[in-house]
């Protein structure tokens, strides 16, 4: 049966196909050849004739395309010399758009390839850019520095973010030519109350005068010079201030903080916005307020961070030789006793978010610049494989093309304005790859945020990502773009009209060279990423040597608590499923102290970690006794003059548990007196099993910062309400802080679990991109050898027969580079796994789950292809032509 | 294609704005049906008068909902059809000198 509507779509279809027509000319002639036929309709025509007769009146499409194509062509390839000009150039992007939606299977795998890629690359240099953007907004941070304390230890040195108070005065009075001003600040935590309401502040600092003079944070309401001059001063952040008193200006208004103190405000500051600090508060107070506190007086107790502010024209070569002879003078009894050295180490400010080596560094944030590398990395990876598979379906395809590039030679084209015009394909595919990309990164931007863990300040749109996308786009079009386009526009005419064109071993060579590469790198993340998981589930797994879901965590954090101690403890034992309670310096899976330690038998001071601890040590962590006994207050004598020692302390020290006992240690900054050892008990994991179980000496010394209880997990549910119930009768001010120790713990390997996520989704990307490109050559060599398939399919052959045939390249292919990544993947697990102190064997099963996985990916994108042309009945393949 | 088409469909242009296939018939009408190109070969023709600004053109929806592109002439294109007004009529004169009577529509 004969229908109009589908003829003239077939005869609009066929003319589509001549280059030459633009657009409208096919809906001109459409209306040409409807108007005919219903003119030969009125005379009495069928719609069939009509049709016929309408069309052959038309003429020949391909003439008639000609005709257009020299109306609109021949000019400029004619007219110019340098064979570019203005015409040209619009020319190009004709063409390159006609190309571009002509094959959209090609120009979609291409684009989405690059979009991936180009994606990825411009979230990854967002995360750069934030993690550069660090303390960049004060106006003298290149005078400034961090005052660090460099220790040296048995094996190590190690160098501290913390010093005592009394630094800050004793540098500017020692250095006044050197040091402009100092200025120190200390991480604490505070209850405000105003009016009825009650704010617990977690980032509540105290710092001196200087503070505000030597850190830029732009003011708002009053004077920053002057405004923690005076004691019982506190400056609020903006939020905190509209937050206490809304849009009223808070200066001169007072704050009561922890029940106990007024403080005036004195003024209002921000952080300014696109930046970032290693530091955050909310709130700070004059910490002249506490100047009669041990930790303001005393040179021995660290709790605050130091900031010098170098004179200007002053060099950190002119003050470094000084340092020694200061900490001499304030440190040298001590540390002759000590018998080691103490010294100080200034980190230009710059340098300070990627300094995460110090240790006790309190609430100040740092990142790992092996990170930044990592990912630069992994972004041009993917940026790679996403340009090694343009490279390879533009030269696939060329076949296709040869034949344009055979008739463009003929009229007159030359060979560099052919190359221009593959270079402008290849780069307006790129730039529609970039605004897509620029687009999915603006709406996807709070999911990448959640992913890492931190929000990114930087502007998507500041000039400097702008340029940045620009100039990747440039980059990727032009490189991908640069090989397929010498290849193409060398063909030679007569050849590529006349015969077919047939790769020569070069360029085969070259794609599955460049095949290779991407599922080498397919293969080397993919291996990375369960051997990450792997060793991610062994820790997790691994036994900490006590339970430490059962254990909660309770933050002794005001005096009020403090006071009260005996009484609450009883508390808490009477409520049903706290199986045992303890209070203890250290925390599990957090903080614990070092001290240092003179013990019998050994001449040097040696340090170790400590623990102070009420009598449950064996029973709240469900610890066994090596030898000897746990603390005990049958004993009265405990308490002052009895330690427990681990394990691992026995070793270090040099004795068998059973000699240990018995032997004399003293905590010289603590303890007049030694104390004997009364047991060994067995190791448990305090720390992250980043490191290796320490020696850990166990007093009873009264500094309790922690309760730790032991519960039966049945019932959380009522048991939680309880616990804090008990808390706020003792300690109403300040809201209960707990954690359970499992995900203290859990905690502690944030940062290796987002970088495991992290390096998961990219892993997924690399292989989604590297598996578009296969499937795009795929379908090409699938339409190449579809004449193939079907004479193979008449001699006799399966469809199970085809497929092995053609997956048997593809197999290869693979195989080679996932021996070739190997080699390279296990140095680099080696090398990560050297961070753990427990860790998996790098053992084969990995590598084996990884080969498997790339060779099936292949195997699967490249058969859905050849399965379609080869379940085609032959007839279909071999007739035409 | 031939010299003449260009004075052609400018003439049947300055009768009045016109599209594609009433050209055509035009064109046939006018000349006894005795052109020997296909009506498709018209459309190059009508591009290459427009690109060189003898023509302009728009698209109008007739009012069984086609698409039409009309075109009428412009000032350069009544310049052109001017100058080969002239030149038919001097190459006109000088032929009939030679042949005798006038031959229309015949080069």
């Amino acid at each position: 049966m004969f229908e109009l509507d589908t003829s003239i779509k077939e005869w609009k279809r066929s003319l589509r196909k001549n280059p030459g027509y633009e657009d409208g000319d096919i809906e001109e002639l459409e209306s040409h050849l409807r108007d005919r036929i219903d003119a030969l309709i009125d005379e009495g025509e069928s719609e069939e004739n009509a049709f016929r007769i309408a069309s052959s009146e038309i003429g020949d499409v391909k003439q008639i395309a000609t005709e257009f194509y020299k109306t609109t062509t021949t000019k400029p390839y004619l007219e110019t010399d340098s064979g570019i000009n203005l015409g040209i150039l619009s020319n190009f992007v004709k063409i390159s758009r006609r190309n571009l939606f002509r094959n959209k299977l090609y120009s979609s795998l291409n684009i989405l390839g690059l979009v991936i890629g180009i994606t990825s690359a411009l979230f990854i240099y967002l995360f750069i850019q934030n993690e550069l953007n660090y303390d960049t907004f004060h106006e003298n941070g290149d005078r400034i520095y961090k005052v660090n304390r460099v220790i040296e230890r048995e094996t190590e040195t190690s160098t501290t973010g913390i010093t005592s108070a009394p630094f800050k005065k004793g540098l500017e009075e020692d250095f006044p030519e050197m040091i402009e001003m100092a200025t120190h600040f200390g991480p604490d935590d505070g209850v405000v109350t105003i009016g009825d309401k009650n704010f617990m502040e977690p980032r509540f600092y105290m710092a001196d005068e200087n503070f505000f003079q030597i850190f830029s944070f732009p003011f708002l309401n009053g004077n920053p010079v002057t405004a923690l001059e005076q004691p019982n001063t506190v400056v609020l952040s903006k939020q905190t201030a509209e937050k206490y008193f809304g849009a009223e200006n808070p200066v001169g208004k007072t704050i009561l903080v922890d029940g106990e103190k007024d403080f005036e405000v004195t003024g209002v500051f921000e952080f300014p916005e696109g930046t970032n600090s290693h530091f955050y508060f909310d709130l700070v107070a004059s910490i002249q307020t506490y100047s009669n506190y041990r930790f303001y007086t005393e040179w021995g107790w660290n709790q605050v961070h130091t900031y010098a502010m170098l004179s200007e024209g002053v060099d950190l070569e002119d003050i470094n030789p000084l340092l020694p002879s200061f900490m001499n003078k304030y440190f040298g009894e001590n540390m002759t006793e000590m018998d080691r050295r103490v010294d100080i180490m200034l980190l230009p400010l710059k340098d300070v978010y990627f300094a995460d080596y110090l240790t006790y560094d309190w609430q100040i944030d740092h990142g790992t610049k092996s990170n930044l590398y990592v990912f630069g990395i992994i972004a041009l990876l993917i940026i790679i494989v996403a340009g090694v598979n343009f490279i390879n379906l533009a030269t696939a395809r060329s076949v296709s093309r040869a034949k344009e590039v055979g008739v463009r030679k003929t009229l007159g084209a030359r060979q560099l304005v052919l190359f221009f015009q593959f270079m402008a394909e290849a780069l307006m595919m790129a730039f529609i790859a970039g605004i897509l990309s620029f687009l999915l990164v603006y709406l996807t931007q709070p999911y990448f945020e959640q992913m890492i863990g931190t929000v990114i300040s930087v502007d998507l749109f500041a000039p400097e990502i702008l340029f940045f996308t620009i100039g990747i786009l440039t980059i990727t079009g032009l490189l991908a773009g640069l090989y397929p386009a010498l290849f193409l526009s060398s063909f030679k005419p007569i050849k590529a009209l006349k015969e077919k064109i047939s790769f020569g071993t070069s360029q085969t060579f070259i794609r599955k060279g460049l095949i290779v590469f991407q599922f080498a790198i397919s293969s080397l993340l993919i291996i990375g990423v369960i051997i990450i998981n792997q060793q991610m589930n062994y820790i997790s797994d691994k036994s900490l040597g006590f339970q430490p879901d059962q254990l909660i965590d309770i933050t002794l954090n005001n005096s009020a608590a403090r006071q009260q101690l005996p009484q609450m403890m009883e508390q808490f034992k009477t409520i049903p499923g706290v199986e045992e309670t303890s209070v203890m310096s250290g925390s599990p899976g957090g903080f614990f102290d070092t001290y240092s330690f003179r013990v019998e038998d050994h001449e040097k001071v040696l340090t170790l970690n400590t623990l102070f601890i009420d009598d449950k040590l064996s029973e709240v962590f469900d610890l066994e006794m090596i030898t000897g006994r746990d603390f005990d207050k049958v004993f009265s004598t405990d308490s002052a003059s009895a330690m427990v020692i681990n394990q691992k302390a026995v070793d270090f020290l040099g004795w068998s548990a059973d000699e240990a006992v018995g032997k004399q240690i003293r905590n010289m900054y603590l303890d007049d007196e030694p104390r004997t050892v009364i047991g060994v008990v067995e190791d448990f994991h305090f720390r992250s099993l980043h490191s290796q179980i320490e020696p850990l000496a166990v007093s009873m010394s009264r500094d309790y910062r922690n309760i730790v209880l032991k519960i039966s997990t049945d019932n959380l549910s009522s048991l939680l309400p309880q616990i804090t119930e008990v808390w706020d009768q003792f300690s109403p001010l300040y809201p209960i802080d707990y954690r359970f120790v499992d995900e203290q713990f859990a905690q502690l390997y944030d940062s290796d679990t987002r970088q495991r996520k992290i390096f998961s989704a990219f892993s997924v990307i690399a292989i989604v991109v590297a598996c578009l490109g296969l499937f795009g050559l795929a379908t090409f060599n699938a339409e190449k050898r579809s004449k193939e398939m079907g004479v193979r399919k008449i001699l006799g052959a399966s469809i199970g027969d085809l497929l092995l045939t053609f997956n048997k390249e593809v197999l290869t292919i693979v195989g080679v580079s996932f021996f070739i990544a190997v080699p390279v993947t296990y140095f680099l697990a080696e090398e990560w796994l050297q961070n753990y102190a427990y860790r998996i064997s790098n053992g084969m099963m990995s590598y084996l789950i990884a080969g498997v996985i790339v060779i099936l990916l292949a195997i699967l994108t490249v058969s859905y292809q050849t399965v379609k042309v080869a379940w085609t009945n032959p007839v279909d393949s071999l007739r035409d032509e | 294609m031939a010299a003449s088409t260009r004075p052609l469909i400018l003439s049947i242009l300055k009768r009045g704005e016109s599209y594609g296939y009433q050209i055509i018939q035009d064109v046939k009408q006018l000349s006894g049906g005795t052109l020997e190109w296909s009506d498709g070969m018209l459309y190059p023709v009508l591009h290459k008068l427009q690109k060189d600004g003898c023509i302009e053109s728009r698209w109008v929806k007739s009012e069984e909902g086609r698409k039409r592109k009309y075109y009428s002439i412009t000032n350069i294109g009544l310049q052109e059809l001017q100058t080969a007004k002239d030149q038919w009529s001097s190459i006109h004169s000088v032929l009939e000198t030679i042949w005798g009577p006038a031959q229309k529509w015949a080069i």
